[in-house]
């Protein structure tokens, strides 16, 4: 008997079916994921529209050469605060079913959970943090990428990554009554984000989201930047609570 | 009841902007990119995740499918290649964790499917499997446990199909030699019988 068949044989003793877990439903979640995209066009169209894409670039970068016109070109794509992108999808019609969001996630299901010392030693930085809130209840590293980090007080969790990484935070408001506010926080410009849920993910360099922060939330959320590090205070109970908290963290 | 189209008509149907063609292929394919990662990430939400997210790109790409090619070994390379980046993230999370002496968490749990394996040989022979480096491994699950032709399986690997076949052939030779070091209980007229 060759190899292949004696494994043949051999496998075939294992009881396959009872191997897998039941076969999630996967139609309604593909279906809306899809709901706002579009197929590719086959090659002879993006050439098409890799030409077009030329032409507005350039239209673009003329626009933003203007320091006036590339801050009200940044306000308009939510990145008035350095390291965070707001988008308001559009409001789903009566009757219409909102796409799925991932699931709300806590700071343990995020990421591994570190000392202070071992958290910075991984991010390179030393969270800001204030002092009211005491010792938080762990902190939290998102190994995916090692400059994300969490403080995790419970109720509230502080998101901080450095500025320099390139990472950025993004915010999409899918099922309708988010309101974001323009904040100044510490005299820096700033986001209060309250109300609908909101599906949340960090960013790499390349736009393409980390898993591991992927999730939903309808918590509070103060968003700035300061002394090159993003600063995010969450779930705190009002925007009065968050900028107290935030001004322990000059 | 109209007949069950072609997967040929329905990807022509999608391209043309019919996106419920899409979901009848979502239905069609669903087990088998569910199971394929499910082998891969050994996570029943990781294998989810990495269905979706396959089904999802596969629509986007689906203007860089070739229409004479069959959809399903696409499909999987798509949503394998998702799997493994999810395994081999989750390796390096953990290898850093190692490199600074992080604490451990609390040991893993044993893998779920040892549960369902009825007998003590039917766990050591999973378990010999498991052992076998990941391209090995991948090309076993592919031809055994989700029984896709070599043909398929050398688009789902984007190797020639020859490839396959000597990668299948060395999997065996590496299966056996795990055996008789670890499990001789399994080689042929050794230990219990089959159950």
């Amino acid at each position: 008997m060759t190899n292949q068949q004696w494994e043949m044989a051999l496998l075939q003793e294992v009881p396959f079916d009872a191997l897998f877990p039941p076969t999630p439903e996967l139609h309604a979640s593909v279906l809306s994921g899809i709901a706002r995209t579009s197929p590719s066009p086959n090659a002879r169209w993006r050439y098409a529209l890799a030409a077009a894409a030329l032409v507005l670039g350039i239209a673009f970068a003329t626009l933003l050469s203007s320091r006036q016109a590339r801050d009200a070109v940044a306000s308009f794509l939510g990145l008035a605060v350095d390291g965070e992108r707001i988008e308001i999808a559009p409001t789903p019609l009566p009757g219409q079913t909102p796409p799925a969001l991932p699931s709300a996630l806590t700071p343990p299901q995020l990421g591994e959970r570190a000392s202070r010392d071992e958290a910075a030693l991984l991010a390179g930085f030393q969270m800001i943090l204030p002092g009211s809130l005491g010792a938080p209840a762990g902190y939290y590293a998102i190994f995916e990428d090692r400059n994300i980090t969490i403080a995790d007080y419970g109720a509230i969790q502080i998101w901080e990554f450095p500025l320099n990484s390139a990472l950025v935070g993004k915010m999409v408001s899918v099922t309708g009554g988010t309101i974001v506010r323009a904040q100044v926080v510490n005299g820096q410009d700033g986001y209060w984000v309250s109300g609908g849920e909101r599906l949340v993910t960090v960013e790499n360099a390349s736009g393409t989201p980390i898993a591991a922060t992927r999730r939903s939330t309808t918590s509070n959320a103060l968003i700035w930047a300061d002394r090159g590090l993003y600063l995010r205070i969450e779930g705190a109970g009002s925007i009065e609570d968050a900028l107290r908290i935030a001004a322990e963290m000059r | 009841m109209a007949p069950e189209r072609e997967d040929s008509e329905l990807i022509a149907a999608v391209r043309s902007g019919d996106r419920s063609a899409f979901g009848e292929l979502v239905g069609r394919y669903q087990q088998v990119a569910f199971r394929a990662a499910y082998l891969i990430t050994r996570d029943a939400g990781a294998a989810e995740e990495a269905a979706q997210d396959g089904f999802i790109r596969a629509f986007r790409s689906i203007g860089n499918f070739h229409a004479d090619e069959p959809f399903r070994p696409w499909l999987l390379r798509i949503v394998t290649n998702l799997a493994l980046n999810q395994v081999r993230s989750r390796s390096r999370r953990r290898g850093l964790l190692d490199r600074i002496g992080f604490q451990r968490l609390p040991a893993a749990e044993p893998a779920p499917e040892l549960e369902v394996l009825g007998s003590e040989r039917q766990r050591q022979l999973w378990a010999a499997v498991r052992e076998l480096p990941e391209e090995d491994r991948v090309v076993l699950y592919l031809r055994y446990f989700l029984e896709l032709p070599e043909k398929e399986i050398a688009v789902v690997i984007g190797k020639a199909q020859g490839t396959v076949k000597s990668r299948l052939s060395r999997s065996g030779v590496r299966l056996r030699t795990v055996i008789e070091s670890s499990y001789p209980g399994l080689l042929p007229g050794q230990g219990e019988s089959h159950d």
